[in-house]
């Protein structure tokens, strides 16, 4: 595998009917012992990807990579130092998380069976009742178990914590979270609609909307480059044309400017706050605002008038 | 070690890692944590919080080069040292939110500026002197109750 990238794609471009791009052109870089999270709305085209990066769908163009390997044909033993949860997974029916764990076990050198065992029971799962008997919850509990607990170098994760009740989801974090305690060098690609969890464990994460990469950034890099900014203007009204850097967005209320601007350094707003008849204030944004701002972003400079069903759907939907 | 009480609130806006550091910050302002007392493992914190262990190394990295702790090999992460008063955000902050709302109320009640700082002069001094008398009192210093 090469050093320094774990998963990887280039141009990478799939449509399943004409004019209907599902992944468009996705460039993609994850370095490994990299937590990376795909974020974005239903149909934008993430679950295409992770497919797309599992072999388990052809490219119309471009490539994808895992561990240097194109898994559309790559040999099958490569695939014991993959992990993949789908968002339907389908376990056999009739096996039980005890036979699950014997059958698995076999592909993964480091399949540890005691301690399959305790984990199920942490877990509050029966090791005996067939998979078919289960849940629709449990049955993708235990598709995740088995997918962590055979430690593999890259894992991807599809909507993983779907189905799941809130004990669970963050039981499944500090599962996550202990797995790569003991493993930082594996690579977590995860696509998810629970920004808050994302937001404890990823290092990057990645905007998809409509089959585009929208954005691919530091975590942490872009919660502090994302600011919402409030000018107060000496008088009753602000200036025409105002602009601050970065700015993405603008409100305007009689004095009070309201924008929200990606800054360059904490010193971009220097020459404003200078001035002392202007009162300058910066506000943090949490990942699921810029996550809406840079969404509404693109939604506002598209040909397509969605404007109206932006933000009230997405912040009553599964956002949290 | 000092049990420790962090939170992490992964909407408010601020990266984690930044929130761990202010609230290392927070502990030695306020002086529950003293020079030489021992910070949480890595591992440990990451496992509370439900947070990145990469996240935690990160801010203790960050505390280190400010030079607010140490890491030693082996051994931990320790305080090293009493905070300059500018490595205080979180002090600040809060300072600054009741500055505003006492600028607000007095000119609500139409108090100049130089009486209105006159009064928290008063204040000051007040609270000095019945910080002197309190600590006469005690028979204890009270850096006595740290653990050993």
């Amino acid at each position: 595998m090469s050093g320094l990238v774990s998963i990887e794609s280039a141009n990478l471009t799939k449509s399943f009917a004409p004019g209907r791009v599902a992944v468009s052109s996705l460039d993609l870089r994850i370095a490994p012992g990299t937590v990376y999270g795909l974020l974005g709305r239903n149909g934008a085209g993430k679950s295409t990807a992770l497919r797309l990066f599992m072999g388990l769908l052809r490219p119309d163009q471009g490539s994808a990579k895992i561990l240097g390997h194109d898994l559309w044909q790559a040999d099958r033993s490569l695939r014991s130092r993959i992990g993949y949860v789908a968002q339907r997974q389908l376990l056999p029916g009739r096996m039980s998380l005890e036979d699950l764990g014997r059958y698995v076990g076999r592909f993964h050198e480091d399949w540890d069976h005691q301690k399959w065992h305790l984990l199920v029971k942490r877990w509050a799962m029966d090791l005996k009742v067939a998979i078919g008997m289960m849940s629709g919850g449990e049955q993708r509990k235990a598709a995740l178990l088995l997918a962590i607990h055979a430690m593999p170098q890259v894992l991807i994760l599809d909507e993983p914590a779907a189905g799941l009740d809130s004990v669970a989801r963050r039981e499944l974090l500090n599962l996550l979270i202990e797995m790569i305690q003991l493993r930082p060098e594996t690579t977590l690609l995860i696509s998810t609609h629970h920004i808050g969890d994302l937001a404890r464990i990823a290092q990057e994460v990645g905007i998809m909307d409509r089959g585009r990469l929208l954005r691919t950034a530091q975590l942490d890099d872009l919660q502090e480059r994302m600011k919402k900014v409030q000018v107060v203007f000496p008088g009753n009204e602000a200036p025409a044309g105002f602009k601050l850097p970065g700015m993405i967005r603008m409100k305007s209320v009689g004095p009070v400017v309201t924008a929200v601007c990606e800054l360059d350094s904490v010193h971009s707003l220097e020459q404003w706050r200078l001035q002392s008849q202007l009162r300058v204030q910066t506000f943090p944004l949490s990942l699921e605002e810029i996550f809406l701002e840079l969404f509404e972003n693109t939604q506002g400079r598209s040909e397509v008038d969605e404007a109206s069903r932006g933000r009230e759907k997405i912040s009553g939907g599964t956002y949290e | 070690m000092k049990p420790l009480f962090y939170q992490i609130d992964p909407h408010s806006g601020l990266p984690v890692y930044r929130q761990v550091m202010d609230q290392t910050k927070h502990y030695i302002a306020s002086g529950a944590l003293v020079t030489g007392d021992q910070l949480p493992s890595i591992r440990d914190l990451a496992t509370r919080l439900s947070v990145n262990p990469a996240t935690i190394v990160k801010a203790y990295n960050e505390l280190q080069n400010e030079g607010v702790m140490e890491i030693k090999q082996g051994k931990g992460a320790f305080v090293s040292q009493g905070l300059p008063e500018k490595e205080i955000p979180s002090r600040r902050l809060q300072v600054s939110r009741i500055a505003r709302q006492l600028a607000v109320e007095s000119q609500q009640l139409g108090m100049p500026l130089d009486e209105t700082m006159g009064l928290v002069e008063d204040q000051w001094i007040a609270l000095g002197n019945e910080q002197m008398l309190t600590q006469k009192k005690k028979s204890f210093p009270s850096k006595s109750a740290r653990s050993v």
